[in-house]
């Protein structure tokens, strides 16, 4: 006898929308892509207490690699709400987001911080640039 | 006989200076006791501070800080210390000695008690542990070092969990190296802050007082504190470690024994990193 499917359609999971991870996932290919010389990357940790937390972190490559954390967002199972921390700051709990929108928003408000901003611009003005190119017919020792 | 090293000891010194002018203080402990690395939380006029520790040696001070939120003032050459990553209130330094071993060092200043519950502060624990594991994966050893303003005292979870810092109070325990714990092995810290808890060690009952209204008050309490690794354990001597009350012949200390000139005392310590 065939079993009789209790369950109906599964959702698929777009309902959800997007998760943290992928936000968070997106904004650091977006760094990247943006400014070649600094790399972002999004590290995903399971902490002591179950809950599922996400580190934005910038890298600059010239640097040795050098790392700066930038936000924190951390959720238990479901997605949201999802609980961000500014990470170049006090490093405490800034903002509990029930929805991606608010999720957004909140990242928007820490990526166009005076902090970051002035981290972003050190970061790059170290990054190291080619010397310009001799005038042609100039010959060089 | 300032900057002559007597040993072959690196010597090290934290203080949170709770925005304080004290840069000549600061100058005057490192004459005191030839101090190679100042680590300063509350720091706001590195810059001052600099210039006071400049003033009158062979052995020029270098400032290093980037996103992080500890000031180190380095008297080794440009290069020797790296900053590996900054996060949050921590940040990670790769001291590499130029004729002895190099190691990690972590730097931080965690928050208050005033803005996060203790198990936050248990929680942040084990993040950092995390971060510290990370880069002693990437440098390929272990030789450790966490320094700083943990606010949190020795026996609190966050310090003595195998999930977080796992510092042990003994050495004998900490070289043992590693605990298994439900089928995960940790490494241990050696904290040899506990040793200067209470009245019997000749110098302050802790490195910070606070006055509770709350039923469970012990008025002193450890909050700036060295871990060190079971790797490190023979380049480390515990009588090294010191709760700074005097500089020169200046009192840190009021009529009551506790702070005044910052709400910390000092802290300083010694590790013999030298080759052989």
């Amino acid at each position: 006898m065939a079993v009789k499917n209790l369950w109906g359609e599964l959702p698929k999971g777009e309902e959800a929308g997007r998760s943290p991870k992928a936000i968070l996932q997106e904004q650091a290919m977006l760094l990247s892509n943006s400014a070649k010389d600094l790399l972002g990357k999004v590290t995903t940790t399971r902490n002591e207490y179950g809950q599922i937390e996400h580190e934005l972190i910038i890298v600059a490559p010239f640097l040795n690699n050098y790392e700066v954390g930038i936000v924190r967002a951390s959720h238990g199972a479901m997605t949201y709400p999802v609980s961000v921390s500014d990470m170049t700051g006090s490093d405490l709990k800034i903002a509990e987001c029930p929805t991606e929108q608010v999720f957004e928003t909140v990242l928007e408000k820490v990526f166009t911080s005076k902090n970051v901003r002035l981290i972003i611009s050190s970061l790059r003005s170290q990054a190291l640039k080619p010397p310009p190119a001799p005038p042609t017919g100039v010959r060089v020792e | 006989m300032e900057g002559q090293s007597v040993s072959n000891d690196t010597k090290f010194m934290f203080w949170n200076i709770c925005k304080q002018p004290v840069g000549s203080l600061v100058a005057a402990a490192s004459r005191q006791y030839n101090l190679d690395l100042i680590l300063l939380a509350e720091c706001e006029d590195s810059e001052a501070i600099r210039l006071e520790l400049n003033q009158s040696t062979e052995r020029p001070f270098i400032h290093r800080r980037e996103a992080g939120c500890i000031d180190v003032f380095s008297r080794f050459p440009l290069g020797s210390l790296a900053i590996l990553g900054d996060y949050g209130r921590t940040s990670f330094f790769h001291l590499q000695h130029p004729i002895g071993k190099d190691v990690l060092l972590a730097a931080l200043h965690l928050p208050s008690k005033l803005h996060m519950q203790n198990q936050d502060q248990t929680l942040n624990c084990t993040r950092l542990i995390e971060k510290v594991k990370y880069f002693e994966t990437k440098l390929g050893h272990k030789r450790t070092v966490v320094v700083g303003d943990f606010n949190i005292n020795p026996f609190e979870h966050g310090l003595i969990a195998a999930e977080c810092f796992h510092a042990s109070l003994s050495r004998r325990v900490a070289q043992r190296e590693t605990r298994v714990v439900q089928g995960n092995e940790y490494t241990f810290f050696y904290n040899p802050m506990w040793a200067h808890f209470g009245d019997r060690e000749a110098g302050p009952p802790g490195t910070y007082f606070h006055n509770a209204s709350s039923s469970t008050n012990i008025y002193w309490n450890m909050f700036d504190q060295v871990l060190i690794r079971p790797d490190l354990l023979d380049r480390f001597e515990d009588k090294s470690v010191q709760i700074i009350t005097m500089i020169d012949e200046t009192d840190l200390a009021n009529q009551e024994g506790r702070p005044i000139k910052s709400d910390h005392f000092p802290i300083v310590f010694a590790l013999n990193l030298m080759e052989g």
